[in-house]
C-alpha cells in the first residue's frame, strides 16, 4: 500500500523505524532489538493484522547482512516487508516463532544457508544440509570445503591417458 | 538421531522411513516415534534434493535462470516459469503483451491439471487403490503431449521467457485439446465413481488431521490445502495477474463434505473440484485467445535498477514465489523460492499426533507434498 | 496292509514282532503315496497357481488400461517360467543379524499351510486325496500354521519393518479365523457332519439344494461372511496391510529375496485358490450336477479354446523364424500377435456352450468334468478375489480389527443361530 498513513502507527510506535517503498511494496526497516516487539505489534494490532509470514529471508551485502521478513494480512489487506540490518560477524536476532510459527522452519533455513543465529528458537539445527557440514553457502565469503567425508569436491582429470601397448 | 535409529525405551520405538520409500513423494524422510503402530512423533528430515538452486542463481543471468526455475517443481514445472518470469518483469517494468498472458494461463493450467493428476493419482495408490494411479496417468500423458507440441517438452518445459513465451501455438492444436477435454469429463466421472464414495477410502481418509483455518493460516500453509480448511483465498482471484480476472471460475472450498472441515478428504476433494474448474478455465482460454505477439520485447543484457522484488502465483501446490534482489548486475544478487509444500511439511510435526503409521502416510499424500519444492 | 498294521489290535500287541516283516510293503506305500501327492502338487495345485499369476497381470492391466505381459512366449504365457528360472537363479543371501534357520523355514510355512490343506477338498467323487471324518476342523488348524510361518518370517528378518507386518499379520490372522470358523460351523451343523465329501454329498441335485440356498438369507449372509474373513486370511487386498506395499515396503517379506520370496508368493496364490475351493465345496454345490454349472464350465472351456486358438495362430510365424535360423529365445520371445477375428469369437463361444452342455449330459458318469466342473466355478471365485484386489483401497489395522471384532463375529453368530432356528422351523 504505497499509502503513508497506514504506516504511520507503526513508525510512530517503536522508535528507529524508518518506511520506503519499492515498487509499491512497503519496506519498515527496523533495528534487530526491536523485532520481537514489532512483530507481536503487526500481529496483535488491530490495524494491521499481519496473521500471514510469507517468508523469511537474508541477503547478504559484503559488509552486513540484511533480514527480510514479508508479512501479508488476510483480513486488512495490507503487505509489508520488515527489513533489519545484522552485523556481518555476528548475526542475531530473537526469533518470532512464538508469533508465527510458519517462521520456524524459515528461520532454521536462515541459520542453515547464512548462519543467523535466532535466539529463543525451539530446535535450530540445520534444515536442508546435513547435520556435520561446516559454513553457511549463501554468504557470498563461502568457501567450499575441499573434502567431504574424504571425497574430493574438485574434478580431477586425468592430465595423461594410459597407453595401451599391443 | 540422524544417522541410526536409537533404543529409546521399552515401550517406543524409532522408525525411520527412509529417503527411499515407496510411498514418500520424493526423496523425504521421516522419522517416528511409534509404540509399534501409533506415532507419538514424528520428525521430517528435508534436504535429500537440495540443489542449491538459489545459490546457482547468483551466477547464471536473468534470461539463464528459466530452465531453473522448472527444477524448482518438476511436477508443474510452468508455473515456477511464470513467477520467475513475471517477478523479473516486474523488476525491469517490462509489458507483455496479452496473447501472451493468455498463452501463460493456458500452460499454467494445464500445469495444474497435470499436477493434481499426479496428487489424486498417488493418493489413493498410498490408501491402497492402485488402479486410480494408472487411470490418472493416463490422462497425465495426454496433457504431456498437448505440452510437448506446445513447447517441445515433456517435463521440465522451459517455456516462457521474460517478456513473454517461446512459441506460439501449434495448427492444430484447438482441436486436440478440445478432444482432450472431453475424454477428460469422461476420466473424470469414471475417477469420481470409483474412488469418491467408496466406503473403505472414505473410511481411512476422513476425519483424519483436520487443520483448522487459524492453523493453516498461523503455519503460513497455501493453495489447496488451505482451501480445504475453509478459508478462502486464491491469488486468481485476490490479486489477479495474467488476465485471470477475465476468466470464470469458481474456488472451491472445503466444507467437511464427509467428515470434519480440513481433514484429508476435503483436501481430496477440493482437487478434484479443482481439475473440472481448471478444465472449464482451459475451454474458455482457448475461446478467447487474442491476436497479437507470443513475446514482447525484453532487453538481451538485463540490468535491473538497485532493489528487490518479490512476485508470486497460484501454483498447484500454493503460492510459488519468487524473491530477487539485484544491485544492477546482469547476475540477480539473490533469489529465493517461497513454495507451498515447504509451509505445509514443517505443519506436519504439529498435526501428527496420535495417528496410525498408515495414516501418516495417507496424510502425506493428502498435503500434496512435492521433495524438490521443499528443498530446492 | 499297512494301515491295517498300524491299527488291528492283534498287530499292536505284537508290534515287534511284526514290524519287520512289514517294513518293505510300508515303504513302498509310502513311497507310492509321496509320488501321489508330487504329482496332484506339482501337476494340478501349482500349475494353477502359477497360472494365477499371469492371469492376475493381464486381469490388472486390463482393468487399468493398458496391456500387461504379452511378450514372452504367446500372448506372454511363458512369463511364469521366465520368473520361476529368474527367482531359482537369483542370488541368496541374508540380512545381516538375521537369524539363519528361522529365515529359512518360515517360507515353508506358509506354503505347508497351503498346499497340505488341499488334501481334504474333493475334487470329485474319486478324487480326494484324504477323506478325514474332520475336514473342516482340519481346514481351520492348517490356516494357523501360516502364522507361525509370518511371525517367524517378520522376526528372523532383523528388519523393524518386517516385525511390524508379521505383529499385523499374525493379528489379523488368528481373529479373522474365528467368524471362519463360525461360517464354516453352518454347513456342519446343517448336514452334521465335518467331512467335506458329505457336505458335498449333500447338495446333490441341483442349484436349490445348494447349501447357501438352504437357510434363506442366513446362509447366504454366511458366505459372505465367509468369503470376506477368508480374504482377510489370506492378507488379500483389501486386508494386505501386512504386506502393503506403499506404507511398509512390503512388510513381513522385505528382506526376502529369489526362491524364498517366490514361495510366499506361490503360497499366497495357492490359499487364494484353497479359500475358492471352501467356498465352492461348502456352499456353492462342490462338484455336483446342476444346471448353474454350465456358464462356469462354459466359460472355462471358452477361454481354454480361446487360448488354444490364439497359441495355434503364433504358430506359423514361430515355425517361419525357426527355419529362418533364429535363436530359441528369438522365436519365443519376438512374436507378433494376431488377433482373432469377431466370427472366431463367436464360434468359439458357440463350440464350448455346446461343450459344455453335453459335458453336462454325462457330468455324473465321468471325474473328469467333475474335476474340470469344480475348478471352473472356484477359479471364478479367484478372479473375483483379483477384482477386488485391484479396486478396492486397503484398511487400516484398526478398522480391519474393528471388522471383524463389532461387524463380522455378531453377523456370524447371528447367521449361526438363525440357521438353527431355520432348521427347527422347517
Amino acid at each position: 500500500m504505497t499509502q503513508d498513513h497506514v504506516w504511520n502507527s507503526i513508525l510512530t510506535t517503536f522508535e528507529k523505524t524508518t518506511l520506503s517503498f519499492e515498487q509499491d511494496m512497503a519496506v519498515i526497516t527496523i533495528q534487530p532489538d526491536t523485532w520481537l516487539q514489532v512483530s507481536r505489534y503487526l500481529k496483535e494490532n488491530q490495524a494491521y493484522q499481519m496473521d500471514y509470514l510469507k517468508y523469511i529471508t537474508a541477503v547478504d551485502w559484503r559488509t552486513e547482512i540484511e533480514l527480510l521478513v514479508h508479512l501479508f494480512s488476510y483480513r486488512t489487506g495490507y503487505e509489508c516487508v520488515v527489513r533489519m540490518v545484522l552485523s556481518h560477524e555476528k548475526p542475531e536476532v530473537m526469533t518470532c516463532s512464538s508469533v508465527w510459527k510458519a517462521a520456524n522452519w524459515h528461520e532454521r533455513e536462515m541459520y542453515d544457508l547464512f548462519g543467523i543465529s535466532f535466539v529463543d528458537h525451539p530446535n535450530l539445527t540445520r534444515l536442508l544440509l546435513p547435520q556435520d557440514w561446516e559454513g553457511h553457502p549463501l554468504r557470498k565469503d563461502y568457501q567450499e570445503a575441499t573434502e567431504v567425508y574424504g571425497v574430493s569436491t574438485t574434478r580431477n582429470y586425468l592430465t595423461k591417458l594410459p597407453s595401451i601397448e599391443n | 538421531m540422524y544417522f541410526e535409529t536409537q533404543y529409546i525405551n521399552d515401550h517406543q520405538m524409532e522408525l525411520n522411513m527412509g529417503p527411499q520409500h515407496p510411498s514418500t513423494h520424493g526423496v523425504l524422510r521421516f522419522i517416528a516415534i511409534t509404540d509399534g503402530e501409533l506415532i507419538q512423533r514424528v520428525t521430517p528430515d528435508v534436504g535429500y534434493l537440495h540443489r542449491s538452486i538459489e545459490k546457482i542463481g547468483e551466477k547464471v543471468t536473468y534470461h539463464g535462470f528459466m530452465p531453473y526455475t522448472d527444477r524448482v517443481d518438476y511436477v508443474s514445472a510452468m508455473t515456477a516459469n511464470h513467477a520467475y518470469a513475471r517477478a523479473v518483469e516486474k523488476l525491469i517494468q517490462l509489458e507483455v503483451p496479452k496473447r501472451a498472458h493468455y498463452l501463460r494461463m493456458l500452460a499454467d493450467e494445464l500445469c495444474r491439471m497435470a499436477s493434481h493428476l499426479i496428487a489424486l493419482g498417488t493418493y489413493p495408490m498410498d490408501v491402497g487403490a492402485v488402479t486410480p494411479f494408472v487411470h490418472a496417468l493416463r490422462e497425465r500423458e495426454k496433457i504431456n503431449d498437448l505440452l510437448e507440441e506446445l513447447c517441445g517438452a515433456r517435463l521440465t518445459y522451459n517455456y516462457m521467457r521474460i517478456g513473454g513465451v517461446s512459441f506460439d501455438i501449434p495448427a492444430g492444436f484447438d482441436q486436440k485439446v478440445l478432444k482432450f477435454l472431453q475424454e477428460f469429463d469422461v476420466f473424470l466421472q469414471e475417477f469420481d465413481a470409483l474412488l469418491s464414495h467408496n466406503t473403505i477410502f472414505v473410511h481411512r481418509v476422513a476425519n483424519l488431521c483436520p487443520i483448522s483455518k487459524e492453523e493453516a493460516i498461523d503455519f503460513g500453509l497455501v493453495g489447496p490445502n488451505l482451501r480445504a480448511s475453509g478459508f478462502y483465498y486464491d491469488i486468481r482471484k485476490e490479486k489477479p495477474y495474467a488476465c485471470y480476472e477475465e476468466l470464470n471460475f469458481n474456488v472451491p472450498i472445503g466444507r467437511g463434505f464427509k467428515g470434519v472441515i480440513g481433514d484429508a478428504y476435503d483436501r481430496y476433494e477440493v482437487r478434484i473440484q479443482e481439475l473440472k474448474e481448471s478444465a472449464s478455465m482451459v475451454r474458455q482460454i482457448m475461446q478467447a485467445m487474442p491476436e497479437g505477439d507470443c513475446h514482447g520485447k525484453a532487453p538481451k543484457n538485463i540490468r535491473p535498477p538497485k532493489g528487490f522484488v518479490y512476485e508470486s502465483v497460484e501454483s498447484s501446490r500454493g503460492e510459488l514465489g519468487f524473491f530477487i534482489a539485484s544491485d544492477g548486475q546482469p547476475n540477480a544478487y539473490r533469489i529465493k523460492v517461497r513454495s507451498g509444500s515447504f509451509a505445509a511439511i514443517s505443519m506436519i510435526e504439529h498435526i501428527a499426533k496420535n495417528i496410525y503409521l498408515a495414516d501418516l502416510v495417507a496424510l502425506i499424500a493428502s498435503l500434496d507434498l512435492v521433495a524438490p519444492e521443499i528443498d530446492r | 496292509m499297512p494301515l491295517q498294521f498300524f491299527t488291528d489290535p492283534t498287530y499292536r500287541e505284537n508290534f515287534f514282532l511284526y514290524f519287520p516283516q512289514v517294513i518293505p510293503s510300508l515303504v513302498i506305500d509310502f513311497i507310492a503315496l509321496f509320488v501321489l501327492i508330487a504329482i496332484f502338487f506339482s501337476g494340478m495345485i501349482a500349475p494353477i497357481a502359477g497360472l494365477s499369476v499371469y492371469i492376475e497381470r493381464r486381469l490388472s492391466a486390463k482393468m487399468q488400461s493398458r496391456i500387461g505381459c504379452n511378450r514372452l512366449g504367446p500372448e506372454g504365457i511363458l512369463q511364469i517360467l521366465a520368473d520361476g528360472i529368474k527367482l531359482i537363479t537369483k542370488e541368496d543371501f541374508m540380512p545381516k543379524g538375521a537369524d539363519p534357520f528361522l529365515f529359512k523355514i518360515a517360507p515353508f510355512f506358509v506354503m505347508v499351510g497351503a498346499f497340505v490343506s488341499f488334501a481334504v477338498i474333493p475334487f470329485s467323487s474319486l478324487f480326494v486325496l484324504a477323506d478325514l471324518h474332520v475336514g473342516v476342523v482340519f481346514l481351520l488348524a492348517l490356516s494357523s500354521v501360516v502364522v507361525i510361518g509370518i511371525m517367524l518370517a517378520g522376526w528372523s528378518s532383523n528388519n523393524k519393518w518386517s516385525i511390524l507386518g508379521s505383529l499385523r499379520s499374525a493379528a489379523q490372522i488368528v481373529s479373522y479365523e474365528i467368524p471362519l470358523g463360525l461360517a464354516l460351523l453352518i454347513p456342519v451343523l446343517i448336514t452334521g457332519s465335518m467331512n467335506l465329501q458329505e457336505i458335498g454329498a449333500f447338495q446333490k441335485g441341483g442349484v436349490n439344494h445348494w447349501l447357501i440356498f438352504f437357510a434363506g438369507p442366513f446362509t447366504i449372509v454366511a458366505f459372505f461372511v465367509y468369503f470376506i474373513s477368508a480374504i482377510a486370511e489370506v492378507n488379500r487386498t483389501p486386508f494386505d496391510l501386512p504386506e502393503a506395499e506403499s506404507e511398509l515396503v512390503s512388510g513381513f517379506h522385505t528382506e526376502y529375496s529369489g526362491i524364498r520370496w517366490g514361495l510366499f508368493f506361490i503360497g499366497e496364490y495357492t490359499n487364494m485358490f484353497l479359500i475358492s475351493c471352501i467356498a465352492v465345496t461348502i456352499f456353492l454345490g462342490g462338484y455336483h450336477k446342476s444346471i448353474a454349472n454350465i456358464p462356469f464350465v462354459w466359460i472355462t472351456v471358452y477361454f481354454s479354446f480361446f487360448l488354444l486358438l490364439h497359441v495355434l495362430t503364433f504358430i506359423p510365424g514361430m515355425c517361419k523364424k525357426m527355419i529362418s535360423g533364429d535363436s530359441f529365445l528369438d522365436v519365443m520371445m519376438k512374436n507378433e500377435p494376431k488377433a482373432l477375428s469377431r466370427t472366431s469369437k463367436m464360434l468359439c463361444a458357440l463350440i464350448s456352450l455346446f461343450i459344455s452342455v453335453f459335458l453336462h449330459r454325462y457330468h455324473d458318469e465321468s471325474a473328469l468334468i467333475q474335476t474340470l466342473v469344480f475348478i471352473s466355478k472356484s477359479y471364478f471365485l479367484v478372479l473375483i478375489i483379483m477384482w477386488l484386489r485391484w479396486s478396492l483401497p486397503r484398511y487400516r489395522i484398526d478398522q480391519l480389527m474393528d471388522l471383524c471384532w463389532k461387524n463380522l463375529i455378531p453377523l456370524s453368530f447371528l447367521c449361526v443361530c438363525g440357521t438353527m432356528i431355520w432348521m427347527v422351523i422347517t
